[in-house]
């Protein structure tokens, strides 16, 4: 009996200390490294969850004729998720595109040719349908990039980031409003990584950040927080699930759009209007030194 | 001047100091290759420990990008760091830690740190692979600690692996 009291008395020692409690000035450190998930694994739950028809709900944007660096690395981000959603689809065509975009914006951050599988490569795995290893190779190539564009700008990591997580969520909250059910809408419960998003933008420098797609991401991040801000284990309204979508939606077609905005854009625009200005220079120019000429000539005539 | 007999020792002796500078000019050139001067051992160590556990989850049908994270106990003698979890994946967690005197402890934590899905100690250079099913998709904790590594080699490693929970 002695010995049962005593090894009870050790289990609930052991037990107490087990129960290493977090301090708050410990679990705020948790907040400084928010590990950002791929596009796949949101994807692979949501499919989990419910019955999506991913060809019907995919819309594929093949535009990668961007003036601005910024926008570049936000539509990047929404091509890499484009890319994932077409693969989940199973959609050869799309797949293929997404890759062929994917490459050329990402050859603007100084992605050498090395770091993407061969085209024929491409080509043979989506005859064969071998999807996860395209996932993978999508994946791979994700990463490599975000790598090189952290040498050129650690702003357009942020900037790639946020873009792939808002096509995402336009993604998922269009799958879910036309076939909504509690469990699955719960998957937009993100919070952590939504103020980590938020934060994150407020560190992006004036030059990036003065722009109207990142003062609309600003301005809507708050409100998506509030949306999906439902607890761990509540469904998300089907309410804030439409609001969800339309915010996500107008925010992806800013992104996607080709309007040339910004320092780049506007300094082609300015450049458009100089140039006539210049000619009339030239043409100034030749003609003085044509009527200089013709009235020396003259002058040594008539001497 | 010299005799014979000494100039030939002369000879030798010069020979022998050309022979010696060569070699050490020789052993200079390849101990000065900068590849050669940054590698580290410890690095190897990881990456064996993640190789080995990224065949042991891709055989259990898990799927990663392999974007491993690592650093030296010296700097950061508690590593935390928050993930999102998704209702509908399964979740393989490997923690590692190479070169390290002392074990480890890690534990993961959800639903605003009230659960604590596993809390285990580690042995000196070696990983361990933890699997979670979310039951809820939201924020999730993980927190490696060392036992009193301030100073040394000791290195600590995570990374994850999903698949569709079918």
């Amino acid at each position: 009996m002695r010995v049962l009291k005593l090894a009870l008395m050790l289990f609930l020692t052991a037990g107490l200390f087990s129960q290493e409690g977090l301090s708050d000035e410990e679990k705020a450190f948790f907040k400084s490294n928010v590990v950002v998930p791929v596009p796949s694994e949101i994807i692979l739950a949501l499919d989990m969850l419910s019955d999506i028809n991913w060809k019907a709900i995919a819309a594929y944007n093949l535009s990668a004729n961007y003036a601005d660096n910024y926008k570049i690395a936000l539509n990047l981000g929404v091509r890499v998720a484009q890319g994932f959603i077409a693969i989940q689809a199973e959609d050869r065509k799309n797949t293929a595109e997404m890759f062929s975009v994917c490459r050329d914006l990402a050859e603007n951050f100084g992605a050498k040719s090395e770091m993407f599988v061969d085209k024929d490569e491409i080509a043979r795995l989506l005859n064969e349908g071998k999807w996860l290893e395209l996932r993978g190779i999508l994946d791979d190539i994700h990463l490599k990039v975000k790598d090189e564009m952290y040498k050129y700008d650690p702003d357009f990591v942020v900037l790639a980031s946020v873009g792939g997580w808002l096509e995402g969520l336009h993604i998922v909250s269009k799958a879910l409003k036309d076939n909504y059910s509690d469990d699955a809408s719960s998957i937009l419960y993100q919070p952590e990584l939504i103020d980590y998003f938020t934060q994150e933008m407020t560190y992006l420098k004036l030059m990036n950040s003065d722009n109207p797609e990142v003062k609309e991401i600003n301005r809507i991040m708050p409100e998506i927080k509030r949306l999906c801000d439902v607890g761990q284990g509540n469904p998300i309204p089907l309410g804030a699930m439409n609001e969800l979508y339309q915010m996500s939606s107008d925010i992806s077609a800013l992104i996607v759009s080709e309007t040339k905005t910004g320092s780049d854009g506007g300094s082609e625009d300015d450049g458009s209007k100089e140039k006539p200005f210049v000619w009339y220079i030239i043409y100034g120019v030749l003609g003085f030194i044509l009527l200089t000429a013709f009235f020396i000539k003259r002058k040594k005539g008539g001497e | 001047m010299f005799n014979f007999s000494t100039r030939k020792l002369l000879i030798f002796f010069l020979l022998l100091g050309l022979m010696v500078s060569a070699a050490l000019y020789a052993q200079n050139k390849t101990g000065g290759d900068p590849e050669e001067e940054e590698w580290d051992e410890n690095a190897a160590d990881t990456e064996f420990l993640f190789g080995e556990s990224k065949k042991e989850i891709l055989a259990a049908g898990f799927y990663t990008n392999g974007d491993v994270k690592t650093g030296y106990f010296d700097e950061s003698p508690n590593v935390y760091a928050t993930f999102t979890l998704y209702k509908g994946n399964s979740y393989a967690f490997i923690i590692g830690a190479a070169n390290n005197l002392n074990p480890i402890k890690t534990s993961f934590y959800g639903n605003n740190f009230v659960d604590n899905l596993f809390s285990d100690e580690l042995d000196v250079s070696t990983y361990k692979i933890f699997y979670i099913n979310p039951i809820h998709s939201g924020t999730y904790y993980l927190k490696i600690q060392s036992r009193g590594e301030a100073e040394g080699d000791g290195e600590w490693m995570y990374y994850y692996g999903f698949k569709q929970n079918k």
